[in-house]
């Protein structure tokens, strides 16, 4: 017996998907990934889509729980702001 | 997270065995402890923290804090490692692999330490919360340490290392 693959929504963050899935883009054409565990991003500022690397936390992005499950986005977080240090890089 | 740090099997991608390719690609040396005896105690300490923890039982819950808090702040300081390397003529795979793996693998460690393992263990014995806290606060306390040696001994214009 196969467990079914999961994608948890994780609190003011990305999702986590469990088990065997198949990524593609718009096209069909596959993403690569060598992992059986990834974090999507659902922030929007991730700078390696459609994978998560961390950046809502610098964005503020918080998501709100209803009735005790996981929420969507606020619409009220903010673009990071990149710092001249960042930019000179 | 362990799959992740030992390739997922796969031994070209043991996160140990991307880092001494790193190390080379710099032209450093990538063998085993090799600029150990350079390295100043308050360096050391932040590593040693992290061996006590985890070597005895009593402080699982402190493993699990240092853990996640070290998952937390990787993503972003990777990024900032990947991009530095670049900046410095460094391109090559060799030279970039280990930092951008961490970008993605650590955002996934991330919430997985802080919530499922950190978060599981407080949850499952109430009592090691406090613990979960100190691992996570001695975790700041030491790499504080560590980074005010370093930074003060780039503004003095000299080596960090013994």
């Amino acid at each position: 017996m196969t467990r079914a693959t999961e994608i948890a929504c994780y609190p003011d963050g990305p999702l986590i998907v469990r088990g065997p899935v198949r990524l593609v883009d718009a096209t069909g054409t596959r993403i690569p990934t060598r992992r059986t565990t990834i974090a999507l991003c659902r922030c929007g500022h991730s700078r390696i889509k459609p994978f998560c690397d961390g950046t809502h936390r610098t964005t503020g992005f918080a998501t709100q729980e209803e009735d005790g499950r996981p929420g969507t986005a606020r619409a009220d977080h903010h673009a990071p702001e990149p710092s001249c240090a960042e930019e000179a890089g | 997270v362990l799959a992740d740090e030992y390739g997922g099997g796969r031994p070209e991608y043991l996160h140990a065995e991307l880092y001494r390719q790193t190390l080379e690609a710099v032209g450093l040396d990538g063998s085993y402890g090799a600029y150990l005896d350079r390295l100043p105690g308050v360096t050391l300490a932040t590593v040693n923290l992290m061996s006590m923890f985890g070597a005895h039982a009593r402080w699982r819950g402190a493993i699990a804090g240092h853990l996640a808090v070290t998952e937390m702040t990787s993503s972003e300081a990777n990024r900032r490692y990947g991009r530095a390397v670049r900046r410095l003529g460094y391109t090559s795979r060799e030279a970039t692999h280990y930092f951008d793996e961490h970008v993605e693998a650590d955002a996934i460690h991330d919430v997985v330490a802080a919530h499922d393992l950190a978060g599981g263990l407080a949850e499952a014995e109430p009592d090691q919360g406090d613990t979960v806290v100190f691992g996570a606060r001695a975790l700041f306390l030491v790499e504080r340490a560590f980074a005010d040696h370093l930074l003060g001994a780039w503004a003095a214009g000299r080596s960090s290392l013994r």
